[in-house]
């Protein structure tokens, strides 16, 4: 870890530290408590630029610390970066954004995601470093590492797990070959087994993982729906205008009148308007090629949504903001055209709605996710969102389809067990419950387009999924 | 050896008994076979001397590895190395077998076994690939390297199908090979009863998800339709595959069992694309001709069939009614008369616009180049021709060689100068309107320029026009054609410059048309502008010798759209030329309108009030833009190295050999560790490298297997039957080495750099000598993968050439065997017009520099290096006159024999078109290398050749000695040689006559004679030297000057809309460049500053695990926003459209966002 990335992890406090203290960091830390140590520094200390001697009493405070704070540091930190607005609070990287596209925000990105996600790994197994590893020759070994290079060896899986001591080869042979395949490349993952020949042949291979929690019930309905695609030429109007009615209990039989007279909450997954040079010729595609006028249509046309409930608006690729991930909201005059009720959110958000805790997010990866995992299919969405979950990670593949751009802070890392997670992107349908949260992929409301058709992508436009209850129904708003 | 000249030449100088045709000249005829037998007797001494020095075993190979080939036939034989080939195909072709006719019958002989006993899977592959090098000459490395492997597979129903699979290189084969390769292998799998492909629905749709996912990715000429696509994978027999090429993936038809990758199949899709879809009339020919059946469905593709089913699909489910056969029948008929009646401008070479290679004329617009046919002693093959004049007045943007992408006919031509067609019009800052018509006025007006009216003549040959199936465009009303008709009116004379009483005076006594000089542009006027002006210059006064006439903006204009030079003083109009203006206009010469009443369109106004027979001055205007720059310079490699020789990471970033004695391994200075050949003694037993052992024994090749462990004698491992390695990582002392090569020299320790390289790429991994790098650094030349010293230049087509112009000496082209001028006569002046011979070339002056100091390198190799007499002996360019050098372009693996007859100042090479060809060239903005001869025989390798595809490409494998023009490029049988265009050609293309219609002597005409080696005439005179040497694309260093220049010049020339261009530069350069790198940059690689190693993702100790160094980006903030400032320049100062300004604002949105930190922001401001 060298100066520069940790007077970086400072400002993101807006805070500065001095040379002296930096020094001393650097001497007394192991690596994998850096993140909560600054964290511990920062709540401990109150001067803009932080002393020698405050760090020195800092580093003392904090390993007098029980360790199983470390773990809970990591899931007290979000709430330093928390908007709220009435009963609805946020989490995003909107106006935290530290990316300045150098090398030392790439090594501090990694750096956040082995941290975060190591720490998750550790509260199940626990570990030694992987430099170490020589001193336990045929021996059982425990160790958390980032995946890389996953290889198929014919009888074994073999994939490089790295942490920030060194690499080693994990060998994984017979039923744990198969889950080894599906390994995505940049994950953080336990494996215990044997050390030998300075290879670990492995007996176990341990995601992050969420815990088994109870179904979240509130007396309150949500609807969920993604890729609106406003201003393009295959937009469905007449059935968002079906939709619109219905959520303003005009249409449909007693049943869902009654269930739209519940609803407090609209949460939109992005790609709201089709956007402009997305791809090459989109303007061919679309009906309204101004992108302001694009929003203004979105934003007459989410007016149609009756103004007591609340639109949650994230963004996604066709947006007019940012396409790496994570995404901040869009931008304010953007924003200003569109009524109080939405909420305007980034790429991911976590979204506190009544005690609900919802983690919204575009879904871009899924493609990469799909792509990668044979006995996924686009089909099944929410199948490739439970392998997100299970990683504790939105974006476990770097380099793939998916846009990243270096925060000193993962955001992509799923550290707060949400209680949804709702995703759109592949504009399919599907819904499901892993271990007690609910995963809901919304599909679309534009119809297939002539490249998804050469692509051989065949959306469901117009299925919403409404959760209520502990419950989740589908409604079809398509012929 | 004994190289003679009849096994060179083959064939009919026997059945020679072909009419004698005026421009034949027998005195040429026999120069040529002097020529042809000196250049045996230099290649036969140069060969003679390499091989003794070759024999000294200081090379890979105790031999020379260019093997000459005396025909196709033989290169085909020593490219795929199947004996008696080339005595089967001598023979076929004496019995008089079309060159495909030749391919089947092989192909077939193969198959049968009357080469050899192969198995069924090896015979396929030998017949497929002999059919396509007998189809390319044998020149291209396509059937080598463009065919990855031939595989036998099953259908569903279990019948048997043979599966051919294309790699990257194919592309060089062309459409017709590649087409030929898959009709040959449907051929000759029914001799072995494989059933035909029978392709799955998940596969057709695969192909149909694939090509056009390469097409985006790489680059297709034509990008097939769904329906096309469709019809061609499940109807074509034989199944085409591919190897993956792109890093791309599919993502809907993924994991067929039968399609090996998921990646794009670079090879499949480009014989499926622009062989098939592409060439399929011409298949349709071949197949008719060989009777093989199964191919019908060829018909749907070219009537373009499929498109009505589709139509069908369409509409089933609306109200659709099949129209009626009549219907069809008018419609169909319309359609044809349509086509025949307008050609309508064409924008495609606007398409793929680079930012600052400025747009010249916008498609068909007034003001932009006048269509002129003809072809200059410079010109032809894919070329055009342009003033002198217009390349300084559009700001230095086109150079000799400079490749313009036009309108038509063809895609993009070389630009030569040519002087005796007309230059630019311009309006100076004074307002003065002028025709510049040479170099030296333009340089002299060049920076009064204000506007440019009109850009001139471009001229192109009637050949590029067939060669394009082009339809002849209406010719501009030129000299050429008019003296036609004067002399046919029984006048004879020569009229090029002459004045106006003379022009009328023709005029009125013999009723023949105005001149071309002082026919102005009617046609670009409205009637309406005509009458005005007419009405405007009757009020006008001659005053002395000139026409005054008050100022007015909108007579001016019309002036000025006419083309009538005139000037601006004290406000007032001044004419100088005023007569035939004024009787166009139905003035009398005291500005009196004459009493006639004109109707109809302007010519016959304009004809009817004068009286004269006044024609269309520029019927046709051609769009065009700079395409590539002109190139001139070496070879070099990145980084460049001066000898192949191993370094690992001893050497530095440099790669240095004098980095790399210094290093010190184990306490033992100079010890590097390589991967390096690994050869033995069988004298002394001692490990080497090279072929001689120190103890002067000579060394055999051992092989290493690397999971035994072991040392053996073969490429097999005797204990694990795997592959052994003929090369081991192991440790050397490069000091020693290095000190004994200077010793052997007797050179002096004085270099700070000689680069070599990190490693071998080759599968033997042989080092060169450290001598051959110490000399090359010593004469600063660089040498490239294959052991050569190459350099490169856009080629250029010549026939004929004054002496004075190439700067050589009478007395020296006479010693070369030139001893005539091109019409017979003796040549005794240095501005008497020869004829060149075929395999001479005119080289570059810069090029003549560097191959100086390439020949020191060799005599210095000669004598120090191999103990031998000096060969070249050269001090200064004009002492390379008459010396050998090989040409060679990219893709192909079979060098031309040429000679070096003098230089020119330009970033180009001037050499026979019929060189070019044999080198697969045409002249349309292409570059490819020369070395000199001795270099190629002493240092050239196919030890050296990278050990991937690709790796045999671009190397002289074989040296064609005698080009022929027989067995070249068939593109320059269509080069038209004849002294003028008659008449009816001129007549035909006011009806866009086919090119076909008219009879213009072709090489095609004259290559069964011998005066297909000379004789060869042209239209138009020139100076090949005058012009811009360097385009102002290459002056001007940065991005931003470039394009500030080229949209001043956007703004200055009438033919282009500066806000299109503007447009185009930014959605189709600037915008794409931004995002693709914004792209890049989320997903980026990481890179060791050191060792070079990539990380797809940083190691988390934020170190290289390799060699500890730092790690850096592979994209920078920089290479993403490099862009941003002049493009929202751009899209301030012209009329952008809001589509676009609001992408640009959002990628600037984007960019902030990823590089500015908000946090820090919020820090400062506290």
């Amino acid at each position: 870890m060298d100066k520069k990335t940790i007077i970086k992890k400072f400002a993101v406090y807006g805070r500065n530290i001095h040379p002296l203290a930096v020094e001393v960091l650097i001497k007394n830390v192991d690596h994998h408590n850096l993140d909560s140590l600054i964290a511990h520094i920062c709540k401990t200390t109150s001067s803009f630029v932080i002393s020698r001697e405050e760090v020195e009493r800092a580093i003392k405070s904090f390993k007098t610390a029980p360790t199983t704070n470390d773990v809970k540091n990591v899931d007290d930190k979000p709430k330093q970066v928390v908007r709220s607005q009435e009963n609805v609070s946020v989490k995003d990287v909107t106006g935290r954004s530290t990316c300045e596209g150098g090398i030392e925000d790439f090594l501090a990105y990694f750096n956040s995601r082995f941290e975060k996600l190591s720490a998750l790994v550790r509260r199940r197994i626990g570990g030694v470093r992987i430099s170490s590893l020589p001193k336990f020759k045929n021996e059982q070994v425990e160790v958390v590492g980032m995946v890389k290079d996953v290889r198929d060896y014919g009888e074994f899986a073999v994939f490089d797990l790295e942490d920030k001591t060194g690499v080693v080869s994990v060998f994984a042979g017979e039923k744990l070959k198969e889950l080894a395949l599906e390994l995505l490349g940049d994950e953080v993952v336990g494996v215990i087994g044997v050390y030998r020949n300075g290879r670990i042949y492995a007996d176990r291979i341990i995601f992050p993982d969420i815990p088994m929690r109870e179904r979240a019930k509130k007396d309150f309905g949500i609807v969920f729906i993604s890729d609106t695609h406003f201003g393009s030429k295959e937009f469905l109007e007449k059935e968002w205008e079906v939709f619109t009615k219905w959520l303003s209990g005009e249409v449909g039989n007693e049943k869902v009148v009654d269930l739209a007279s519940k609803i407090k909450y609209v949460v939109i997954a992005g790609d709201i308007v089709d956007g402009v040079g997305v791809y090459p010729g989109l303007e061919n595609d679309l009906t309204i090629t101004d992108i302001y006028g694009q929003y203004q249509y979105a934003a007459e046309q989410l007016d149609k949504i009756p103004k007591d409930v609340k639109v949650i608006l994230s963004v996604g690729n066709h947006d007019a903001i940012r396409q790496a991930e994570p995404q901040p909201a869009l931008p304010k005059e953007i924003r200003d055209l569109f009524s109080n009720n939405v909420i305007h959110v980034g790429n991911p958000a976590h979204v506190d709605l009544d005690g609900l805790k919802v983690l919204i997010y575009h879904g871009r990866s899924l493609d990469d996710v799909i792509t990668k995992i044979p006995r996924l299919s686009y089909e099944k969405p929410h199948e490739a969102m439970i392998e997100l979950l299970k990683r504790r990670h939105l974006c476990p593949i770097y380099g793939g389809k998916t846009p990243i751009a270096p925060e000193r802070e993962d955001w992509l890392v799923i550290d707060e067990v949400p209680d949804v997670l709702h995703c759109g992107h592949v504009h399919t349908y599907g819904v499901g419950f892993y271990r007690g949260v609910l995963v809901v992929n919304s599909s679309t409301w534009q119809a297939q387009t002539e490249f998804q058709k050469k692509m051989n992508l065949n959306p469901m436009p117009c299925n919403v999924a409404v959760y209520y209850n502990g419950e989740v129904g589908r409604l079809r708003f398509c012929k | 050896m004994q190289l003679k000249l009849t096994d060179f030449i083959t064939g009919d100088q026997k059945k020679e008994e072909s009419k004698p045709v005026r421009d034949e000249c027998p005195i040429l005829l026999n120069e040529i076979k002097e020529y042809h037998a000196t250049l045996l007797k230099e290649l036969e001494r140069a060969y003679e001397i390499a091989k003794k020095a070759r024999s000294k075993l200081l090379d890979p190979y105790p031999n020379v590895e260019i093997p000459i080939a005396k025909n196709m036939a033989e290169r085909v034989e020593k490219l795929m190395g199947i004996n008696g080939l080339a005595k089967r195909i001598v023979e076929l072709e004496e019995e008089g077998l079309s060159r495909e006719e030749i391919c089947f019958k092989i192909a077939e002989e193969i198959v049968e076994g009357k080469f050899g006993k192969f198995d069924r899977e090896t015979a396929l592959d030998k017949a497929v690939r002999v059919a396509v090098a007998i189809q390319t000459e044998g020149v291209v490395a396509a059937p080598i390297e463009g065919i990855a492997k031939i595989k036998i597979d099953k259908n569903d129903d279990g019948t048997e199908f043979l599966k051919i699979y294309y790699a990257g290189p194919i592309r060089s084969a062309g459409g017709t090979a590649q087409v030929v390769s898959v009709l040959v292998g449907d051929y000759v799998r029914r001799k072995l009863g494989l059933d035909r492909y029978k392709p799955t629905r998940e596969e057709i749709l695969r192909y149909c998800e694939e090509i056009p996912l390469y097409k985006k990715v790489a680059n297709l000429q034509y990008l097939p339709s769904d329906a096309e696509i469709r019809l061609i994978v499940e109807n074509c027999p034989v199944c085409i595959d591919g190897e993956p090429t792109e890093d791309v993936e599919v993502s809907g038809y993924r994991d067929l069992p039968r399609v090996e990758t998921n990646r794009v199949r670079g090879g499949m899709c480009l014989v499926i694309a622009e062989g098939i879809a592409l060439k399929a009339p011409k298949l349709k020919k071949m197949v008719d001709k060989l009777k093989i059946d199964g191919w019908d469905w060829l018909d749907k593709l070219i009537n373009k069939e499929f498109e009505q089913e589709e139509e069908v699909v369409k509409f089933t489910d609306a109200t659709y009614q099949p129209k009626s056969e009549e219907e069809e029948e008018v419609e169909s008929i319309e359609k044809e008369k349509e086509e025949n009646q307008e050609i309508k401008p064409k924008d495609k070479y606007l398409s793929d616009i680079v930012a600052g290679r400025p747009v010249f004329s916008h498609p068909s617009r007034k003001g932009g180049f006048r269509l002129r046919y003809g072809r200059a002693r410079n010109s032809g093959f894919a070329t055009v021709g342009i003033n002198p004049a217009t390349m300084v007045i559009a700001d230095g943007f086109i150079a000799i060689g400079t490749q313009l992408k036009v309108e038509r006919p063809g895609k993009a031509g070389g630009v030569v100068p040519v002087t005796t067609i007309e230059g630019p019009t311009v309006k100076l800052k004074n307002g003065d309107v002028v025709k510049i018509n040479d170099y030296k006025t333009a340089l002299a007006l060049k920076d009064e320029v204000e506007e440019i009216i009109d850009l001139g003549e471009i001229l192109i040959n009637y050949g590029d026009f067939l060669e394009n199936n082009h339809p002849l465009m209406p010719a501009s009303y030129c000299y050429e054609w008019w003296i036609q008709e004067v002399r046919r009116k029984g006048i004879n004379g020569d009229f090029r410059k002459i004045s106006e009483d003379e022009a009328l005076r023709l005029c009125d006594e013999y009723g023949v048309p105005l001149h071309p000089d002082y026919t102005y542009l009617w046609h670009d006027i409205s009637v309406e502008d005509y009458f005005y002006l007419r009405d405007f210059v009757s009020g006008g006064k001659i005053d002395g010798k000139m026409l005054v006439l008050d100022y007015d903006d909108r007579a001016k204009r019309i002036l000025e759209d006419l083309l009538v030079e005139h000037k601006v003083r004290n406000n007032k109009i001044v004419i100088e030329k005023w007569k035939v203006l004024v009787r166009c206009l139905g003035l009398t010469f005291d500005l009196r309108k004459v009493d006639i009443k004109a109707e109809g369109n302007i010519l016959d106004i304009v004809r009817k009030l004068s009286g004269l027979d006044v024609r269309a001055k520029a019927p046709t205007r051609i769009g065009a833009r700079m395409g590539r720059p002109e190139k001139a310079k070496e070879r070099r490699m990145s980084p460049p190295p001066h000898i192949l020789f191993p370094l690992g990471l001893a050497g530095g970033k440099q790669r240095n050999i004098k980095e790399a004695i210094n290093c010190t391994s184990n306490g033992v200075r100079g010890e590097i560790e390589v991967e390096i050949a690994l050869r033995r003694c069988k004298e002394c037993g001692k490990e080497g490298f090279w072929l001689k052992c120190k103890c002067g024994g000579v060394t055999e090749q051992i092989y290493y297997c690397p999971r035994c462990r072991i040392k053996c004698g073969s490429e097999v491992c005797p204990n694990c039957k795997g592959e052994a390695k003929p090369y081991l990582k192991r440790k050397i002392n490069i000091r020693e080495f290095y000190e004994e090569a200077l010793k052997n020299l007797n050179e002096w320790d004085s270099f700070d750099v000689i680069k070599g390289v990190i490693g071998m790429t080759s599968k033997w991994k042989i080092p060169e000598r450290l001598e051959k790098g110490i000399l090359r650094a010593k004469h600063g030349v660089f040498v490239f993968k294959d052991g050569t010293i190459r350099y490169d230049m856009t080629d250029l087509p010549l026939t004929h050439f004054k002496p004075k112009e190439i700067g050589v000496s009478v007395e020296r082209l006479k010693e070369l065997g030139y001893r005539h001028d091109y019409m017979g006569n003796e040549l005794k002046n240095d501005d008497q017009i020869v004829e060149l011979k075929p395999q001479d070339i005119v080289i570059s002056k810069s090029c003549a520099e560097y191959l100086v100091r390439v020949a020191k390198f060799i005599d210095d190799l000669l004598v120090k290096f191999y103990g031998l007499e000096p060969y070249y002996k050269v001090e200064k360019p004009e002492d390379l006159i008459g010396h050998l050098v090989i040409g060679l372009a990219p893709h192909t693996s079979a060098g031309v024999l040429g000679r070096i007859i003098g230089f020119v100042d330009m970033n180009a090479c001037y050499a026979h078109p019929y060189f070019h060809a044999a080198k697969r060239r045409n002249c349309d903005g292409d570059e490819d290398s020369v070395m000199l001869l001795l270099d190629g025989l002493l240092n050239f390798s196919r030890y050296f050749l990278p050990d991937k595809r690709g790796g045999q490409m671009d190397a002289p494998l074989v040296l064609t000695a005698i080009v022929d023009p027989r067995e070249v490029d068939k593109e320059v049988h269509n080069m038209d040689i004849v002294p003028e265009y008659p008449l009816e050609f001129y007549e035909a293309t006011l009806r866009y006559a086919d090119p076909k219609e008219v009879s213009i002597r072709r090489v095609e005409d004259v290559l069964p004679t011998d005066f297909r080696f000379c004789c060869l005439k042209f239209t138009h005179d020139t100076d090949i030297a005058l012009g811009v040497k360097e385009s102002a694309y290459k002056s001007l260093k940065t991005m931003q000057d470039k394009v500030k220049a080229q949209m001043s010049l956007a703004e200055k020339i009438r033919a282009v809309d500066e806000h299109d261009v503007a447009e185009r530069v930014l959605t189709s350069h600037f915008l794409p460049d931004i995002i693709g790198n914004l792209r890049a940059f989320s997903r980026q690689e990481f890179r060791c500053v050191n060792c070079n190693t990539k990380y797809r993702r940083p190691p988390l100790t934020g170190k290289c695990t390799k060699c500890g160094g730092k790690l850096t980006l592979t994209v920078h903030n920089s290479s993403i926003t490099k862009y941003l400032g002049v493009s929202k320049e751009l899209c301030e100062r012209y009329n952008v459209s809001e589509y676009t300004k609001q992408r640009l604002r959002l990628i600037e949105l984007e960019i902030k966002s990823l590089f500015e930190s908000d946090v820090r922001k919020q820090v400062t401001l506290f």
